[in-house]
């Protein structure tokens, strides 16, 4: 049915059986689910398990065994066709055990990405993953959400979609609810207007709006074009497809060294049959066959150890390009900082107490709770009385922690309250609120009015705060408290709380106020006061505005809070230092916060001329490109910037020819992200918008993240670089050693069957090992690698060309040895000697840099294993 | 594979005499030896270098 669109939004819902207030229920929509099945569109990109057991049987090499085995067959060499077809086989076994589990890593990468959409489920409001939504559902849609399914709107508030994904109009669409698009006409009205409606795959961009689920999964617009849009293959990363076209050359170049070493051979009279054997050998010994799939499995894996560490990798390509990164460019608030105001100074009549080095010092949290002066019991029990937010005491954990909801700077005054040991419930039980004056951003200041009904006291700071109350007040009455911008309260202060009891305020002490203020703000620190005064109860009662009550405060003291640096960036910003990445803040706050905390997680040094480090955004839109890129490296922080400056921002860098990370959050944030080397998300506070664009999803929103996502993205690449140096030493030297042999006057050294096994445990075992190696110690020590970096880079190439001669030239040795006494076990000598030095040469080649001596021969299991079940094959 | 008799049917092997075997894996280390001084004398450069460059910068 797709006439939705015609009919009136009270008939679409009842016809969908539905409820717009209360959705389904959830047994409903749980029946619903299992007739109509999962939200999902058919992905042709996974690969069942059959194509990927099928695809280990066409690569070049297995086809060249096969052959080899049918003309052994044919020939009448039973065991050598019962033996190549085995290898064949554990080959194959050996391939798809790794693609599996490489390609179910995959899946559930992607299902870690489905996105949650908000529906009314009886009555509530719940967070469902978008999969499980089913027709009739009742879907809240807001800015950044994607849309689940297509769906009848209920409510649209100024709802704008993009529809590009449908329509390809890039354009964003205006939605109305109340529309009935009702077609006498034959033609109806085409997808693109039909404005009551929205689609699967689109994207809310402003306003918010209510639909109900008319279709889901392939019965949805998107549904039915999604074989187009399917079709396209897995798109490879630049190194998979490096090393592709380098396998590809490699194998061209080995037939012609083997055909030629197979006429040399029939030539100076050897057995034709043993020489069509060995070249067959010799063909599958050179080529890196396994390369490609090994980069892929180092990737996948790799993409799902960065998902243990919070990042998730939504394009392979990522996994690669981390290691590369040049320049993290952050949002500060919630990414750098914890999005969560602490009151760090707390400042009475010129009393300052620092929290912060208190709560940094051992034991802080006992000299915290212990006896304060008046003066600071007045500011913080103001402050916390001041106050609409309301603690929530969680329980449901282990320890019992409480929960603060209400707007963040209230939120931070009474926790502040109850680290000072001052109960902020009980606090509200002694002073119960009876009336108020409420906060607006043209008076900067809010005033509560309180009873005081002084019941018990448990801690020694309430007890205090009372006895300087009742000192105050003489025992009764009702006391105001305000709470507002220094500047407004000093204004209207008549008196100041000084060393237990109320001064007149002087001009001085109005000045050693507003100094005190403008030091704080100085520092990007958020400053607010807190002023008493005593109100009588018939004052309250009496005919005048209740504003008119805020006059003649006695000025108590300020409280200066910030959005803390989250405790692990501080570590996180010194690694990307030292790995020659460079941290960049971008915020919309004020310079000066900025700077504060740029300085204190070391984004820029405390003695540096930061300010000429720092650019505003209204100073960015006077630069051209040319002048921004010009200016670009010199900038570590970008204040009082918008999402929209970041696109220019990244370009200006990418231009530098730096690689970019940039994160990013609402729908405005996308085309950077997109722009960007590695686009990073939000994961709690992202948009489904920001999170498509993004190469990568960051958890738990939290900087030291992305940086630990690059630390492993270089290790992948390392190990990716040993297995390839010690897969292609190990083939080097065995080509060397059929090559050497009859120059020292040897006959062919090696049976095809021998060759054929060396190369199964140079291309096995080992160089899986490999690709768990953990991070080396220095990974974070190195500058970037270049994007552009040959994998052979830093002199590679040579180690591979003499640690493969001098593998042959020992295993030669060895057999030439024997040989030379006469004893037939020389074959047998080089073939072991062989099959081992590239075992041992896995282990050195653990780490570039450091000695297997110093790492522990134990520090990688998996390499433990393959060491002895290969030594015991060897041997038995 | 050199001892057991099927495997030494398919693969041409014959059983090593303890010398014979010591000899192999003994020498087989050569390149563990090889890579492992690769890494020593690439370790000293850079010490080296990083050494020269503190010098050479006063700061």
């Amino acid at each position: 049915m797709s006439d939705w669109h015609q009919k009136k939004k009270e008939e679409v819902v009842a016809r969908l059986g539905s409820d717009g207030e209360q959705g389904l229920s959830p047994e409903e929509a749980q029946r619903r689910l299992e007739a109509t099945g999962r939200n999902e569109l058919p992905e042709r990109a996974t690969r069942s398990p059959l194509e990927i057991l099928f695809s280990q049987f066409t690569s070049i090499m297995v086809i060249v065994l096969l052959i080899a085995g049918v003309v052994s067959f044919l020939l009448g060499e039973m065991v050598d066709a019962v033996a190549i077809m085995a290898i064949v086989v554990l080959n194959a076994g050996l391939g798809f055990f790794q693609e599996f589990r490489a390609e179910r890593a995959l899946q559930a990468l992607k299902q870690m990405a489905v996105p949650r959409v908000r529906v009314r489920r009886g009555g509530t409001v719940q967070d469902i993953s978008a999969a499980e939504v089913v027709p009739g559902d009742v879907v809240l849609l807001d800015a950044g959400v994607k849309v689940p399914a297509d769906g009848r709107l209920l409510e649209a508030v100024n709802l704008r979609v993009t529809e590009a994904a449908l329509t390809g109009e890039s354009e964003p669409v205006d939605k109305d609810a109340d529309v009935c698009l009702n077609t006498n006409t034959a033609d109806d009205v085409p997808l693109s207007e039909r404005r009551n409606m929205v689609y699967m795959g689109t994207a809310v961009v402003a306003g918010r709006g209510v639909m109900v689920v008319t279709e889901t999964g392939v019965r949805t617009e998107l549904g039915k074009i999604a074989d187009l849009l399917q079709s396209a293959k897995r798109e490879p990363t630049p190194l998979q497809k490096r090393l592709e076209r380098m396998a590809r050359e490699l194998a061209a170049a080995v037939l012609v060294i083997v055909a030629i070493v197979f006429f040399l051979g029939v030539l100076s009279g050897e057995n034709y049959r043993q020489m069509f054997m060995i070249a067959v050998a010799m063909a599958v010994a050179a080529v890196p066959e396994g390369l490609p799939a090994v980069v892929t499995i180092a990737l996948t894996l790799g993409a799902r150890r960065m998902f243990l560490r919070n990042a998730l990798i939504r394009r392979l390509n990522a996994v690669e390009t981390l290691g590369s990164v040049t320049v993290i460019c952050s949002d500060k608030t919630g990414t750098l900082t914890q999005n969560q105001m602490m009151v760090t100074v707390l400042d009475a009549a010129g009393e300052e107490l620092d929290l912060q080095v208190i709560r940094a010092k051992k034991g802080g949290r006992e000299q915290l709770a212990a006896e304060l002066s008046p003066g600071l019991a007045l500011l913080v029990a103001g402050g916390a009385l001041c106050n609409d937010a309301c603690c929530v005491v969680d329980d449901t954990g282990a320890e019992k922690t409480m929960r603060v909801m209400g707007d963040p700077t209230e939120s931070a005054l009474v926790l502040t309250a109850r680290e000072l040991s001052i109960d902020p419930d009980r606090l509200r039980g002694m002073l119960p609120r009876v009336a108020e004056v409420p906060f607006s951003s043209e008076r900067k200041r809010m005033s509560t009015i309180h009873k005081i009904a002084v019941s018990e006291v448990k801690t020694k700071n309430e007890e205090l705060l009372v006895a300087t109350l009742k000192k105050v007040t003489g025992a009764d009455g009702l006391v105001l408290w305000a709470k507002g911008a220094i500047d407004v309260l000093v204004g209207l202060s008549g008196g100041v709380f000084v060393d237990g009891r109320v001064e007149p305020i002087s001009e001085e002490w109005r000045q050693r106020i507003i100094s005190a203020q403008e030091r704080l703000s100085g520092k990007g620190i958020r400053v607010l006061g807190i002023g008493f005064r005593l109100v009588k109860a018939e004052e309250l009662a009496g005919s005048g505005t209740k504003e008119a009550l805020e006059k003649d405060l006695v000025f108590v003291g300020m409280s200066g809070m910030i959005d803390p640096a989250r405790p692990e960036v501080k570590d996180a910003v010194r690694m990307c230092r030292e790995a020659g990445i460079k941290p960049v803040m971008i915020t919309g706050d004020h310079p000066l916060t900025a700077l504060f905390i740029a300085q204190d997680i070391g984004i820029i040094g405390s003695d540096d001329a930061g300010k000429e480090r720092l650019i505003t955004g209204r100073e960015l839109s006077r630069l051209s490109v040319a002048e921004l890129t010009g200016l670009v490296d010199r900038i570590a922080i970008y204040a009082r910037v918008t999402p929209e400056d970041k696109l220019a921002i990244v370009s200006a860098l990418q231009k530098r020819g730096e690689v970019v990370a940039m994160t990013g959050d609402g729908v405005n944030d996308a085309p950077a992200l997109k722009r960007a080397d590695i686009g990073v998300a939000m994961g709690v506070t992202g948009t489904d918008v920001a999170k498509e664009a993004a190469d990568m999803v960051l958890l738990d929103d939290n900087f030291a993240t992305i940086v630990a996502a690059v630390r492993e993205g270089r290790a992948i690449y390392d190990n990716i670089r040993k297995f390839i140096r010690y897969t292609f030493a190990s083939n080097v030297g065995e080509i060397w050693t059929m090559i050497i042999a009859p120059f020292l006057g040897l006959p062919f050294p090696l049976t095809a069957l021998q060759i054929l096994w060396v190369n199964l445990v140079t291309d096995g075992l080992p160089g899986l090992a490999l690709g768990v190696e953990p991070p080396e110690r220095d990974v974070m020590r190195r500058p970037p690698r270049r994007l552009k970096e040959s994998i052979f880079a830093h002199g590679m190439a040579i180690s591979i060309i003499w640690t493969g001669l001098l593998m042959a030239l020992v295993s030669l040795g060895v057999g030439l040895w024997g040989w030379s006494k006469g004893s037939h076990t020389w074959r047998t000598m080089l073939f072991t000697t062989l099959t081992m030095a590239q075992l041992w040469q896995s282990l050195a080649l653990r780490s570039f840099r450091d000695s297997v001596f110093k790492m522990g021969f134990f520090t990688n299991p998996a390499m433990v294993w393959t060491f002895l079940i290969t030594l015991l094959l060897q041997l038995l | 594979m050199i001892c057991l008799p099927g495997l030494q049917l398919v693969f041409s092997t014959v059983a090593l005499n303890p010398v014979e075997l010591g000899v192999s894996l003994g020498l087989s280390t050569v390149v563990f030896w090889a890579v492992e001084l690769e890494k020593l004398i690439k370790r000293r450069i850079i010490s080296k270098a990083r050494a020269g460059q503190k010098l050479s910068r006063p700061r």
